[in-house]
C-alpha cells in the first residue's frame, strides 16, 4: 500500500514536472514566423528593420525572419517559393494567388472586422486576404524648371495640350518623357496602362472586368487598341528618352530627377521619395495624365497580406499582421507613410503628408474614382500570370510591334488561362 | 569480391538516380500532364505539350536567341581560351597573374557581374560616356535596349565570364603535351603554324571535345545573365529556352507544358553532345 502510494506521488510529481517542463519550454522558445517582402527606394532593409525591431520588442516569443522576393514579379516568386515548398509564411503582395485554393488560410472574422468593409474580398468563397493599405496610382511628374525654360506655363490638361507641351520641351532641348524597360518590365507600361488606358477602358466600359471575364468584350477592342496606339506615337514622335529600355525603374527615376527628362509617369509612390529629399524641394511638380478623348477618372489599388496556409504558427503569423496592419497605430503610420499610401483600418491612420503628395491628391479632386482592370481582386480578378503576359507585349508594343496583332494574343492568351 | 566492390559504387548511383534521374523521368511524367504548377489536380494530356511547341511563336524566338548566343559564345570561348592559354603557356614573371586576371569573372557571382555589367551598358552607363569622351560619340547605342544589340551584349557579357574557365582547361591539355615532339618536329623543320597543326592540335583534341560539349551545354541552359540585365527584353526578344521554361511555368502557370520544352532541352543538348563525341573521336583518330 505504502509502495502503491510513493508510486503514485512519483507519478503525479515526474507528470507535473514533465508538464512545467514543456510550459516552461513553450514560453522561453519564440516561433519564427517568416515574411516575404520587396525592397524599393522607399521600402529599404532600414524600413524593415523597423518593423521587425518594433514588433519582437512587444511580442518576444514570435521572431520575424524576412524574405526578400527579387525580379520583377512577386507573384512569379511566390509561386517558385509555393511549387519548392517554401512558401513564406506571411505575403506581402499576395492577390495573384489568393484565388488559388489551399494557398492562403482564411483570415479570422476578429482580424477582418478592424478593416474598412469596402476592402474586405472573397476568392473563391474564401476571405484570405488581410487589408492593408490603400495606393493611388500614376500621374506625371514634371520638371519645373525645365517646363519654365521651354515656356510651359501651365501643366496640360487636354492630350493635345501635352503633346503641344512635349513639341515645346523638344525645341527647348529637353527630353520630354522617361521610360523604363531593361529588366523591370512592369514599368514600363505602368504611367501610361493605369493612367490613360484605364481612364479610357473604365469610361467605355464601366465593368469591364466582369464583361471580359464573361466574353462580352476582348482584348482587341478598338478603345484599347486606340489608346495603345495613341502611346506608340508617343514613341513614334521621339518623345521618349532614347536610353528607356535599358533603364531598370530605379535608374530611371534617377536620371529623371536629375534632370535627363523633363517628365515621367511614375506611380505614387515617387512623391513620398521627393518629399523625403530636401534636394528636391520645389523643383517637381505632379499633373494627371490627360487621355486622348478626355476621359478623366483615377484609379486605386487595395493592397492586402495573407497568412500561407502551410504556415505552422498562423496564430502567431495573424498576430503579427494584426500589429503590423492597424495594431499599433505609430508603427501602421510608419508603414503607409513610406510608400505614400492611405489607412484601410475602420478607426482612419493618418501621417503628415509631404507637398508633392498633398498635390497629387488635391489633383484627384472632383475626379471618380475607378477599380484598376488589371489589379482587381474578388470576384472579378483576371487570372493569375495575365498580369505578367501583358507586360512583356506592352514593351513589345512600345519597341514597335503592331498594336493589333499583340492585343490578338492577348485575347488567345486569357482564353488558355481561363481555361486552365 | 566483385559483389562487395559494387557496394562501394551504391551510394553515388542512389545519388545519381535521385538528384539527376529523378527529375529527368519527373520532368518528362509532367510534360504529359496540364499541371499548372500549383493545383493538387491535373490530366493526361498526352503528347498535346509537344504538339503545341510546334505552333509556339514565343518558343521559336527563344530556341533562335539560344542558338546565336550558343554559337556566338561557343565559337569565342574555344578559339580565344585557347588562344589565351597558348599565350600564356610559358612561364614569364606575370604569368600566373595574369591566369588568375582571366579566370576571375569566372568565380565571380554571375548576378552581381551582370548588374555591374549592367551598369557598364545601360545608355547613360560607362561605356557610352567613355565614348563620348574620346570623341566616339557615333559609336554611343542603346546597347541593352533594343533587341540586337541586347542579343550582342549578353554575348559580349557570357565570353568575358566563360572564357577563362576554357582557357584553364586548354592549358591543362597543352602542359600534357610533351616537349620531345615539339623538339622532334623542329628537326625535321617544321615551323611553329606546323607544330600547332600536327602535334598541339591532335594531342588536345579530347580537351576540344571537353570545351565545346561544355560551352554548349551551358549556353544552352544560359539564363541568369538574361535574366538580370534584359530579364528577357525588351519583349521577348532577348528570351532564351531556360528563360522560357522558368517562365511558363512559374509566370504562366503551364507546368506541364513548361516540362516539355524542358524534355526538348535535354534531348537537344544530349544529341548535340553525342555528335560533338562522335566527331572527336573519329578526328582523334
Amino acid at each position: 500500500m505504502k509502495k502503491r502510494r510513493i508510486c503514485t506521488i512519483l507519478g503525479a510529481a515526474v507528470m507535473i514536472a514533465a508538464m512545467s517542463s514543456t510550459m516552461v519550454h513553450a514560453e522561453s522558445e519564440p516561433v519564427t514566423i517568416s515574411w516575404a517582402v520587396f525592397e524599393t527606394d522607399n521600402y529599404t532593409a532600414d524600413y524593415y528593420q523597423h518593423i521587425i525591431d518594433t514588433f519582437e520588442a512587444d511580442n518576444p516569443n514570435i521572431k520575424i525572419e524576412k524574405v526578400l522576393m527579387t525580379g520583377d514579379s512577386r507573384p512569379q516568386f511566390l509561386k517558385t517559393m509555393l511549387s519548392a515548398g517554401n512558401m513564406p509564411d506571411v505575403n506581402i503582395d499576395p492577390v495573384d494567388l489568393a484565388d488559388i485554393e489551399g494557398v492562403y488560410a482564411e483570415v479570422p472574422e476578429e482580424l477582418l472586422s478592424k478593416y474598412e468593409d469596402g476592402y474586405i474580398v472573397t476568392n473563391n468563397g474564401s476571405k484570405n486576404l488581410i487589408p492593408a493599405y490603400t495606393a493611388l496610382r500614376s500621374q506625371v511628374y514634371y520638371n519645373k524648371q525645365q517646363f519654365e525654360e521651354a515656356g510651359i506655363t501651365e501643366v496640360p490638361k487636354t492630350w493635345d495640350e501635352f503633346t503641344a507641351a512635349c513639341d515645346k520641351l523638344t525645341e527647348a532641348g529637353f527630353t520630354p518623357l522617361m521610360g523604363v524597360g531593361a529588366a523591370d518590365s512592369w514599368a514600363t507600361s505602368f504611367g501610361y496602362w493605369s493612367g490613360v488606358v484605364n481612364a479610357e477602358v473604365e469610361a467605355a466600359y464601366p465593368e469591364f472586368n466582369k464583361q471580359v471575364l464573361a466574353g462580352e468584350v476582348s482584348w482587341t477592342d478598338s478603345v484599347i487598341e486606340e489608346t495603345l496606339v495613341k502611346w506608340q506615337d508617343l514613341i513614334n514622335a521621339g518623345y521618349y528618352h532614347k536610353g528607356s529600355m535599358s533603364f531598370s525603374h530605379p535608374q530611371a527615376s534617377a536620371e529623371f530627377l536629375s534632370g535627363s527628362a523633363a517628365m515621367f509617369m511614375d506611380g505614387a509612390w515617387a512623391c513620398a521619395t521627393i518629399d523625403s529629399d530636401e534636394a528636391y524641394k520645389d523643383k517637381f511638380g505632379v499633373f494627371v495624365m490627360p487621355t486622348p478623348s478626355g476621359a478623366s477618372s483615377y484609379c486605386t489599388m487595395p493592397g492586402y497580406w495573407a497568412v500561407s496556409e502551410t504556415c505552422e504558427n498562423k496564430e502567431a503569423a495573424f498576430t503579427f499582421c494584426e500589429y503590423v496592419l492597424g495594431g499599433n497605430k505609430d508603427l501602421y503610420s510608419y508603414y503607409l507613410q513610406a510608400d505614400g499610401v492611405y489607412s484601410v483600418t475602420k478607426e482612419p491612420v493618418t501621417y503628415e503628408m509631404g507637398t508633392l503628395q498633398t498635390e497629387f491628391l488635391e489633383n484627384y479632386d472632383n475626379m471618380e474614382v475607378v477599380p484598376e482592370i488589371t489589379k482587381l481582386v474578388g470576384d472579378y480578378k483576371l487570372p493569375s500570370g495575365f498580369e505578367d503576359y501583358t507586360w512583356k507585349s506592352l514593351q513589345n508594343v512600345f519597341t514597335g510591334a503592331d498594336v493589333k496583332t499583340e492585343l490578338e494574343a492577348w485575347d488567345a492568351e486569357f482564353a488558355r488561362m481561363l481555361e486552365g | 569480391m566483385k559483389k562487395k566492390s559494387i557496394l562501394f559504387v551504391v551510394p553515388a548511383i542512389l545519388i545519381y538516380t535521385v538528384l539527376l534521374i529523378m527529375p529527368i523521368i519527373g520532368a518528362f511524367f509532367l510534360s504529359l500532364t496540364d499541371w499548372n504548377g500549383i493545383s493538387q489536380q491535373f490530366h493526361f494530356v498526352g503528347l498535346k505539350n509537344y504538339a503545341s511547341m510546334l505552333t509556339d511563336t514565343r518558343l521559336f524566338g527563344a530556341i533562335g536567341n539560344t542558338v546565336k548566343i550558343t554559337l556566338c559564345v561557343g565559337i569565342a570561348v574555344n578559339v580565344g581560351g585557347l588562344a589565351v592559354a597558348f599565350l600564356l603557356n610559358k612561364r614569364g614573371k606575370l604569368t600566373n597573374v595574369v591566369r588568375s586576371v582571366f579566370f576571375l569573372p569566372y568565380v565571380l557571382s554571375t548576378v552581381a557581374i551582370s548588374f555591374v555589367w549592367m551598369s557598364i551598358l545601360s545608355y547613360t552607363g560607362i561605356l557610352n560616356t567613355v565614348l563620348e569622351w574620346v570623341g566616339l560619340s557615333g559609336l554611343v547605342s542603346d546597347f541593352i535596349g533594343n533587341a540586337k544589340n541586347s542579343i550582342r551584349s549578353i554575348c559580349v557579357v557570357e565570353i568575358w565570364r566563360t572564357i577563362g574557365f576554357y582557357m584553364v582547361i586548354y592549358l591543362a591539355y597543352l602542359q600534357t603535351v610533351p616537349e620531345e615532339l615539339y623538339e622532334a618536329c623542329m628537326i625535321d623543320g617544321g615551323n611553329s603554324r606546323q607544330q600547332f597543326r600536327y602535334i598541339t592540335l591532335p594531342m588536345i583534341v579530347p580537351g576540344i571535345t571537353i570545351c565545346t560539349i561544355m560551352s554548349i551545354m551551358t549556353e544552352m541552359r544560359q539564363y541568369d545573365i538574361v535574366k538580370v540585365i534584359t530579364n528577357g527584353g525588351p519583349g521577348y526578344s532577348t528570351e532564351t529556352i531556360t528563360y522560357n521554361i522558368v517562365t511558363q511555368a512559374f509566370g504562366n502557370n503551364m507546368l506541364g507544358y513548361s516540362s516539355a520544352i524542358a524534355v526538348f532541352l535535354f534531348v537537344f543538348i544530349a544529341g548535340i553532345s553525342v555528335l560533338q563525341l562522335k566527331a572527336s573521336n573519329k578526328i582523334g583518330g
